[in-house]
């Protein structure tokens, strides 16, 4: 089975249908035209799929794109589409091929992906849609340079139908016909759901015919705009596709991913095909993607197709927009509130300890001095990055826990991992988080009193920029260590957010720790918090009281 | 690595490329002496000025007047309105970004009676 990147499933069989499906699922396999046609759905797989094919399908397994798209044309490989999965035994003779290639059970063992790794990828495809776009404004941008005046302003009077870029609209000025009739589907729905309610009454029946007099013109400039007659996708299906959207929508990063996508989109745009973007253009984007995948494509991928250059990207997005939302659905919420919202609200709580926005010396400082509460009904609200740990994550929380007394990163570097916290802002500094896996590598253990690195080597901080390594610890006493990369690497990265419940830096030599503090402008530790991990130090064999620790001014 | 970049390493700093083309000397958690400034005001190359918990020490910014700086963020650290003030010179500096710092509301309102047109991010 290969999954295409518009997330459409098909199995692959090494020689003609097998007999006993035949005039039954069969029926509608692909039939390849052309020798483009085949390159053109081989251009849809991901690179893993075409390894496998190419494994499976080539002499000796070798990687031959070329020998698979002439198998395919000259009718030797056969694609079919999905059949449900309980048709098939472990005797299938489909399965059987394909499992001689080891491979089957990769195949169904979806992985299992956290909610960080898919809006990674969101991201990413976004990335490649702007980075498209981008080539294709210079593109146009080198063509309208060498026209005159009079052909430059013939471009912008005719723009899109007749512009320069004639043979691939824009995806933005698709976005903006969508946006445009979006409501007016809504509102289709609702008159269609009226009209039906009322058909058994004839005194309704003038009222019957103009709405659906209605409907129908409403109908025609909502055809015209999504290409895909609403009619032909059940209500269902709609209504799935747009609680999906919501749900998604609602979720703070995936919308500064978006929002942030609608921006970069916007600013690529050669002012020839910009012609802006009405309301919110980034719920249409999700939606779209949705309806492409929810309904089976009917009618919407084509039509899209015509009308963008992204098609390939928008059916992916649309595969990973349905991944997303199985994931949130599975996150318990309270009543959700917005980041700003829960700023309110722990700084309302921290009101009686120091004071409003002001200290008493008028310090700055103090208003920022405890955001924790903001980060902490945050994440609980929202389910960020708590719920994005594998359950076997030493960071998730439990009571039996060493140590109770844990520091919250400050809220403003929320989202710092997707270029987005407002901390780094005007630098847009993308911060690594890591994985439960590879946090392991930085885990760091006392052996004979030196501190020792994943790899048994003892540490050392003397060839870093500032002569220090930066250390956390987690809520169960384990530490790590690393050294920090100014926007790329820090405090936050080993716990990808969580909570610590210590951190500072250390200057290490040959494993010796030389100088201990609790400088973290991410978590920004009490004297207490640095206490647990001097008791966790001690407890291991090294007597930090001993060692100074730097003062932080 | 350049003999320029070999330099600001060597002070603690690492010269970074952005989204938008602008050039940042960035530097984190490390010590900023007056020489560090210096060695920053003679360099043309550098848009925006970066420190991320660094500990200044007897520093005066105004020296940066002579350069090509358009932004300056200081994140956490000791910078301090007597730092800030010294910024007032600074024509080519137009944004000024503070993130949790001593400077107070205070301070910020009182160098904006001076530099009406600054930027605080």
């Amino acid at each position: 089975m290969i999954n295409n990147c518009w997330g459409e499933s098909f199995y692959i069989s090494s020689s003609i249908a097998p007999p006993s499906y035949l005039g039954t699922q069969w029926d509608f396999a692909l039939q390849f035209m052309s020798s483009f046609s085949v390159t053109s759905f081989l251009d849809t797989l991901p690179d893993f799929d075409m390894r496998m094919l190419c494994h499976r399908f080539t002499r000796a397994g070798q990687l031959d794109p070329k020998f698979i798209e002439s198998e395919i044309y000259s009718g030797q490989l056969k694609v079919h589409p999905e059949i449900k999965q309980t048709n098939f035994g472990s005797q299938d003779p489909i399965i059987s091929c394909l499992s001689l290639s080891g491979a089957i059970h990769d195949f169904a063992q979806k992985e299992k992906r956290s909610l960080i790794t898919i809006r990674s990828e969101i991201k990413m495809t976004l990335r490649q849609i702007v980075d498209q776009e981008r080539i294709e404004a210079k593109k146009i941008d080198e063509k309208y340079r060498k026209q005159s005046a009079y052909e430059k302003t013939r471009a912008h009077v005719n723009s899109v139908a007749n512009g320069l870029y004639k043979s691939s609209e824009s995806f933005l000025t698709w976005i903006k016909e969508v946006n445009d009739v979006i409501s007016l589907n809504q509102r289709l729905l609702r008159v269609m759901k009226a009209a039906s309610a009322t058909e058994n009454y004839d005194e309704s029946k003038r009222y019957q015919v103009f709405q659906q007099t209605l409907a129908e013109s409403e109908k025609k400039e909502l055809v015209e705009a999504l290409g895909f007659d609403p009619v032909q996708i059940s209500l269902d299906k709609l209504k799935q596709a747009y609680e999906l959207a919501s749900m998604i929508y609602d979720d703070h990063l995936t919308q500064l991913i978006l929002i942030q996508f609608v921006k970069d989109y916007a600013d690529v745009q050669h002012n020839l095909e910009w012609s802006g973007i009405a309301g919110d253009a980034a719920f249409e984007i999700v939606l779209t993607a949705l309806l492409a995948i929810v309904t089976g494509s009917v009618g919407a991928v084509a039509s899209i197709g015509a009308k963008a250059r992204q098609l390939d990207q928008i059916k992916k997005l649309g595969k990973l927009f349905t991944e997303l939302a199985d994931e949130l659905k599975k996150i318990p919420k309270g009543q959700p509130i917005s980041l700003k919202e829960a700023k309110k609200k722990a700084d309302k709580k921290s009101q009686g300890k120091v004071g409003t926005k002001k200290s008493s010396n008028g310090s700055m400082v103090d208003k920022r001095a405890v955001p924790q509460g903001a980060a902490l009904e945050y994440q609980k609200t929202r389910g960020t990055y708590k719920d994005d740990l594998e359950s076997s994550s030493p960071l998730k929380n439990n009571s039996t826990a060493k140590f109770q007394n844990l520091k919250s990163m400050d809220p403003d570097y929320l989202a710092e991992d997707l270029g987005m916290a407002k901390a780094w802002e005007p630098f847009g500094a993308e911060v690594e988080y890591l994985t439960p896996e590879e946090l392991s590598k930085f885990e760091v253990k006392v052996v004979d009193n030196k501190l020792i690195d994943a790899e048994g080597t003892p540490v050392d901080s003397g060839h870093t920029n500032n002569g220090k390594v930066m250390f956390v610890m987690d809520q169960n006493g384990k530490i790590y260590t690393g050294e920090q990369r100014i926007m790329e690497f820090h405090h936050s990265s080993f716990l990808a957010g969580n909570d610590v419940a210590s951190a500072g830096e250390l200057m290490v030599l040959d494993g010796q720790i030389i100088s201990h503090n609790r400088k973290s402008g991410h978590y920004k530790p009490t004297p207490e918090q640095h206490g647990q991990f001097i008791s966790e130090m001690q407890e291991s064999g090294i007597d930090l009281s001993k060692i100074p620790e730097d003062v932080i001014e | 690595m350049n003999t320029e970049e070999k330099k600001l390493k060597d002070f603690g700093g690492t010269l970074k490329k952005l989204k938008n083309g602008n050039s940042v000397a960035a530097f984190s958690s490390c010590a900023i002496f007056h020489e560090t400034i210096e060695f920053l005001s003679g360099k043309d190359d550098i848009d925006n000025l970066l420190f991320h918990f660094c500990d200044f020490k007897d520093v005066d910014f105004s020296i940066l007047k002579e350069s090509n700086v358009k932004l300056m963020s200081v994140m956490h650290g000791n910078f301090s309105n007597v730092h800030l003030q010294q910024l007032e010179p600074c024509n080519s500096l137009d944004s000024i970004k503070l993130h949790d710092t001593k400077v107070t509301e205070e301070d910020i309102e009182s160098f904006m009676l001076r530099r009406p047109t600054m930027k605080f991010l």
